[in-house]
């Protein structure tokens, strides 16, 4: 992977990316009639959301991995998806009520999809706090794995959310029913941001996945020096 | 007229994944270098 797409051209296809969908969010979706301009958090609110949902999805592949063969890639992978997608859950978390504010009139509402999409911030910040604080890696490993499993059940809940239960929060773009959808531009333009996120989140992790192979490397490193002063 | 929220949300985001981005960077030179002086101390014991 690393001489096929080495991390610097990662970066540079990113940011890249990225470019290509601020201007298209700007400059080629069209204004929404109701909301007007604030409507634009849309693209990244939605992008980082499903983005966030992935996340947590690569965490419970990572945690099922880790359980069955006990590989430490497996765990480094769910780890590294745990501490990307909290970046990506918290920029939801953020956007939201900045929409919310100007369209609703309140920042915040107990609504089905926002209390979830908070419990899976939480499950997140769960996941890493293990993490921290369990000293021992092969326990906090094991027992990061159990919380990566167990938090999952929230993820088909939450994105099902807006189709099971009619309240605050917007009927989805997808798949919604009557009324739903989007202009194909705007379509065009989520789809873009979507995939910039998706670039994104694929160099953060694996910048990640070298810190946590740099960290087995101090380790192994100072286990040595130990036994080479023990000797 | 330029929306508030709208540039609260994108600056947040931005700003958000940049500290991360150099985080990350931060904690990765900080252990090379304990990589690098670790192999040395090692090497000379």
């Amino acid at each position: 992977m690393k001489k096929i797409f080495p991390p610097t051209l990662h970066l540079i296809v990113t940011l890249a990316w990225l470019w290509v969908a601020t201007y298209l969010i700007f400059l080629y979706a069209p204004q929404e009639a109701t909301m007007g301009e604030v409507q634009r958090i849309f693209y990244i609110h939605v992008a980082a959301a499903w983005t966030a949902l992935i996340a947590y999805f690569l965490i419970f592949l990572g945690s099922i991995a880790y359980l069955w063969k006990r590989r430490d890639a497996a765990d480094d992978f769910a780890s590294s998806a745990a501490e990307v997608g909290f970046v990506f859950c918290t920029c939801v978390l953020v956007t939201g009520p900045l929409w919310a504010k100007p369209v609703w009139g309140i920042w915040w509402t107990w609504d089905a999809r926002l209390t979830l999409t908070f419990v899976l911030w939480l499950l997140f910040v769960a996941y890493l706090m293990l993490r921290s604080y369990v000293i021992n890696p092969g326990r906090s490993a094991v027992l990061a794995a159990v919380v990566g499993i167990i938090g999952f059940v929230d993820v088909p809940i939450d994105y099902m959310a807006i189709r099971w239960w009619r309240t605050q929060h917007p009927s989805p773009v997808i798949a919604g029913g009557e009324g739903s959808g989007l202009d194909p531009r705007m379509w065009v333009a989520l789809l873009v941001t979507w995939g910039a996120f998706l670039c994104l989140f694929t160099y953060l992790m694996r910048q990640y996945l070298r810190l946590a192979a740099l960290r087995r490397d101090v380790a192994h490193l100072r286990r040595l020096q130990r036994s080479s002063q023990g000797a | 007229m330029c929306n508030l929220y709208l540039v609260f949300a994108y600056g947040l985001v931005w700003g958000i994944f940049t500290l991360y981005a150099w985080v990350i960077q931060r904690r990765q030179q900080r252990l090379e270098r304990e990589v690098v002086e670790l192999k040395k101390e090692l090497g000379q014991q």
